[in-house]
């Protein structure tokens, strides 16, 4: 009887097409990292949920003064306090302002602050860490003695004596408060920067005579960017929280800025009668956070899907 | 016995190292305190005064704080002070600051060892049904809803409260000390909110741990449903748990600031509030050094306590063995 | 459990399993018609490459596998009862531990890391043996010596990591006889183990068998092994079954190509082979595996019928069983 083999690995030239459909299988799967977490970025319905309203928010800041039917600043003594109508869409306040038109507002405040609390502590979190990283020895020793004290404060604690401190106004409590969260931008990024600071690209580029600047331009800092956007969009929610709970202690924007803050403080002494003015104010600020929280769990589970998301 | 008797010292040693190493923190700390009050601009004896202050009242507040002394002659004498027990006086209730933290701290801690409880309670019994039933509905709202604690502003979840439960029901009173009634409003904002971070880490650390072998070993033994789960794996699980929970106990004392002021609840919370509206920096000073000095001692206990939970902990370099 | 069953005696009866699991990148098919007796007092070895559905197999048993996995088809008969079919709740009380006990291939991450060796295997004497303290203590210390640990007093207070891949394993064969199980699973026990030990603890294994009529399924990959302790022995590949025989049979006559191959990669164990050859190819991804008999593409034997038609597994002989077409001209 003849025996004819149909083995696929006892042909010899059969053996090189599988190798050669392998490498291909390979190199497309390298190329696709990005895409494969932007697809599971895209399968968390809460993140593109929040991702949507962050855009809303964005363009409702951008596009206030088309937006708010009324000058937010603009009082009316006359018509104090008013239940939401049909001519106030969330009622009046207690100086006769348009509630709405305030809330409109308010989004640019708020993300402003945001984006800016995230700039100066991502501004100073990166600048310590990138040190920290790059040059290591006692400079880093000092610098995480830094971070370890400034983690034991607490953030609103903190913030709050600074802002003490420098006084009342929106700029003071932007800089309170970056002055306390740097430190997850810092470890971050230090942390990043020692994953690669070892591997063979780098030794080669020393080697060559590169310079510390020109290795953290051109390498550690491409290297750390994915982290930081993931800490930003982290650091969004509790700048904002920070943010509202000093103006609405007291601190931060002042009357007559429309900040939610300072709406739902203000709010306070006519809950009895008039209590939607403390409640939209506060709802506005749920929603952005929750918005924010979304993406960035979202961006979280796609960068890290082992962490057991839902 | 012989083994037991030299872990016991190791840890000893590594205890009063770790005190050791807590030290320079606490300096750093008092350093970055004393240097932000004193950063305000303007002249703080002005500042502390107000407008319309007479010169003679302002080189006296000067001369009585030292405020013409170079900046760190200032330091060292408050520290010096400090180790003495004596913190200043305050310019508001010119009663010594001392004084005043020790009459307002405990109902503070009150609430904050309160909301603690009940959050940890919460948020583990969360937490652990959520990994036991994965993707269900219940895990899904629960998992929206601990987003939905984490994203509302404790400050305002404590005027709704109080609208709802104080004002409209009349449940509880609206502010002051009534009696451990007070305490249940702004212990649950502090909870609820601490509650979700540690329903999230649980159930996560759970679902993880339920993966490993040794739960199959303990499967495979016949052991009974709720010993597996609570038994091998809950006592794994919570390890991390644990380190997260002592870690945020500082942030507490920022819960507690909001919420004492919310609800008039006459704390240290709400006394620093109000020393840092009326900008009563020796008071000011005060309460946040005492809150580092928790902050320090907590993260000192969660590192400690930890060498406690996790046999694997290598206790000299900390790193698991 | 109902039936009592005498020595010699089937107490195990896997029957036609076909097991998946889904995946992200796709269903795997585990386990394709995988049948398999153990007798009561026999010591059955199932060997197989890694990947081949041995452990699988095993995990089916006792309701251990993950939540992906789905069975198509197929009963376990354990003492006349199908394990399948029972709760989980049945499966805790009346099956896993008092009457069947597993050790798992990898010990240090079976034990649990937070307690201590004598804690664990003292939570199996509880069960089984005696709840009362003092009692229970001593008889952990016996379990101890009894899987040769040198110092059990010591060894009962030292947690997981403080201990050897030798001494973790024994501890694991500690907890897990400690049950005083009808039948033991056994999956890969020694393979941290040095020879000595390993011939102490298959000794032990032997005593169980005489004394107390333990039956075993002893799970490897290691020919020697089998030769030494196993009364019969299934041949695995791709999770189908390849052969079932006594164990001088799977030696001396074997009817399948990969046993075949297998006795012929092992050098020494079969006294007139004088060069051992490697089976050409690798093992099959079990997610598009080979059509009809998964081992055709590395046969020297294979035929279009065998890509094309699963051969059954026939008997053959009083106790050997082969799944080949051409079973009749393997040499």
């Amino acid at each position: 009887m003849e025996k004819k083999s149909i083995g696929k690995y006892i042909d010899e030239d059969t053996d090189q097409q599988e190798i050669d459909a392998e490498l291909e299988d390979l190199k497309e799967k390298e190329t696709s990292q990005l895409a494969l977490a932007w697809m599971r970025f895209k399968r968390s319905k809460l993140a593109l949920i929040g991702g949507l309203i962050v855009l809303v928010l964005v363009i409702t800041a951008i596009f206030a003064p088309f937006i708010a039917p009324y000058d937010p600043l603009e009082t009316n003594p006359q018509r104090r306090l008013e239940d939401p109508s049909s001519e106030h869409l969330l009622g009046t306040d207690n100086l006769g302002r348009d509630i709405f038109s305030r809330l409109v507002y308010g989004t640019r405040i708020a993300l402003m602050i945001g984006v800016l609390i995230v700039a100066v502590s991502g501004g100073i979190g990166i600048t310590l860490g990138v040190l920290a990283g790059v040059f290591g020895g006692w400079i880093d020793e000092a610098i995480m003695r830094l971070v370890d004290t400034f983690l034991a404060f607490p953030t609103v604690v903190m913030a709050l004596a600074i802002a003490g401190a420098l006084g009342p106004g929106l700029y003071n409590v932007i800089i309170a408060v970056g002055l306390v969260v740097w430190t997850r931008f810092a470890r971050v990024t230090r942390g990043d920067i020692l994953s690669i600071k070892t591997e063979t690209y780098i030794e080669a580029a020393e080697a060559i005579g590169e310079s510390k600047i020109s290795l953290i331009t051109k390498y550690y800092i491409p290297n750390v960017l994915p982290s930081i956007v993931v800490v930003a969009t982290i650091m969004m929610p509790t700048a904002l929280l920070a943010s509202a709970a000093l103006t609405f202690l007291g601190i931060g924007a002042q009357a007559p800025d429309p900040s939610w803050g300072y709406m739902v403080s203000s709010g306070r002494d006519y809950l009895t009668i008039a209590p939607w003015m403390a409640t939209f104010g506060g709802a506005s600020i749920t929603v952005t956070v929750l918005a924010f929280n979304f993406v960035g769990d979202g961006l979280r589970d796609a960068l890290d899907p082992v962490r057991g998301g839902s | 016995m012989k083994i037991r008797e030299y872990i016991e010292s190791k840890r000893a040693r590594f205890i009063v190292t770790r005190i050791v190493k807590s030290i320079p923190v606490f300096f750093l700390a008092s350093i970055i305190i004393f240097l932000i009050m004193h950063l305000s601009p303007g002249d703080p004896a002005e500042i502390m005064l107000g407008a319309g202050a007479t010169e003679e009242a302002i080189e006296s507040i000067q001369q009585r704080l030292g405020l013409d002394q170079p900046l760190y002659r200032q330091y060292l004498n408050y520290m010096s002070g400090v180790f003495q027990g004596d913190w200043g006086v305050s310019i508001r209730y010119n009663q010594p600051v001392l004084e005043l933290i020790r009459t307002r701290m405990p109902l503070t801690l009150l609430l904050m060892g309160s909301g603690l409880i009940i959050s940890v309670i919460m948020g583990i019994t969360m937490g652990v049904l959520g990994a036991l039933n994965p993707n269900s509905i219940f895990d899904y709202s629960s998992t929206v809803m601990a987003l939905f604690w984490r994203s509302i502003p404790s400050f305002w979840l404590g005027i709704l409260f109080l609208y709802v439960f104080a004002l409209e029901f009349g449940w509880f009173p609206i502010g002051g000390w009534q009696g451990p009634i007070s305490l249940v409003l702004p212990m649950m904002v502090i909870g609820l909110r601490l509650q979700a971070i540690i329903a999230r880490l649980t159930r996560s650390q759970m679902l993880d741990v339920l993966t490993k072998d040794y739960i199959k070993s303990a499967k495979t033994k016949g052991l009974k449903r709720k010993a597996v789960i609570i038994k091998h794996g809950l006592r794994n699980a919570l390890i991390p748990v644990v380190t997260v929970i002592a870690l945020r106990v500082p942030w507490l004392f920022g819960g507690a600031v909001i919420t004492e002021t919310v609800f008039a609840y006459p704390g240290m919370g709400s006394m620093l509030v109000r020393g840092v509206l009326s900008r009563d920096f020796p008071l000011v000073q005060g309460i946040v050094l005492v809150i580092c000095i928790s902050a320090i001692i907590a993260n000192l206990i969660a590192d400690v306590s930890y060498t406690y939970i996790d046999p694997r902990i290598d206790i000299d370099s900390q790193r698991k063995g | 459990m109902v039936e009592k069953v005498n020595k010699g005696e089937p107490i195990l009866k896997i029957n036609d399993i076909i097991l998946d699991f889904s995946t992200e990148e796709g269903t795997v098919k585990a386990l394709d018609d995988v049948s398999l007796t153990v007798k009561k007092g026999e010591i059955h070895g199932l060997i197989g490459e890694t990947g081949c559905g041995k452990s699988v197999t095993s995990l089916t048993t006792l309701g251990l596998l993950d939540d992906n996995a789905i069975i198509r088809g197929g009963e376990v008969f354990y003492r006349g009862e199908d394990l399948l079919e029972m709760s989980e709740k049945e499966l805790r009380k009346n099956v896993r531990g008092n009457e069947i006990s597993m050790i798992f291939q990898n010990p240090s991450t079976s034990l649990n890391p937070v307690y201590t060796a004598g804690e664990q295997v003292k939570e199996s004497i509880v069960l089984y043996q005696s709840d009362d303290d003092d009692e229970s203590q001593r008889l952990v210390l016996d379990e101890l010596d009894r899987v040769k640990l040198p110092d059990p007093e010591e060894v009962y207070k030292k947690y997981p990591h403080e201990l050897s891949g030798g001494m973790m394993q024994r501890v694991m064969i500690a907890m897990m006889l400690a049950c005083n199980s009808n039948l033991l699973i056994a999956d890969e026990p020694t393979t941290a183990l040095d020879v000595s030990i390993q011939a102490q603890f298959l000794k032990v294994l032997e005593e169980l068998k005489e004394k107390e009529e333990l039956s075993i399924l002893y799970i490897t990959h290691d020919m020697a092994v089998i030769s030494e302790i196993c009364d019969k022995v299934t041949v695995m590949y791709g999770g189908q079954i390849a052969e079932t025989a006594e164990v001088h049979d799977i030696f001396n006559n074997p009817r399948h190509p990969y046993t075949n191959g297998l006795i012929h990669s092992v050098p020494g164990v079969k006294k007139d082979v004088k060069e051992f050859e490697t089976i050409p190819g690798t093992v099959p991804r079990l997610i598009n595996p080979p059509s009809g008999c998964r081992f055709h593409p590395r046969c020297e034997y294979a035929q279009e019928i065998c890509k094309e038609e699963r051969p059954p597994l026939e008997r053959i002989g009083k106790e050997h069983l082969v799944a080949c077409h051409f079973w009749e001209e393997v040499e």
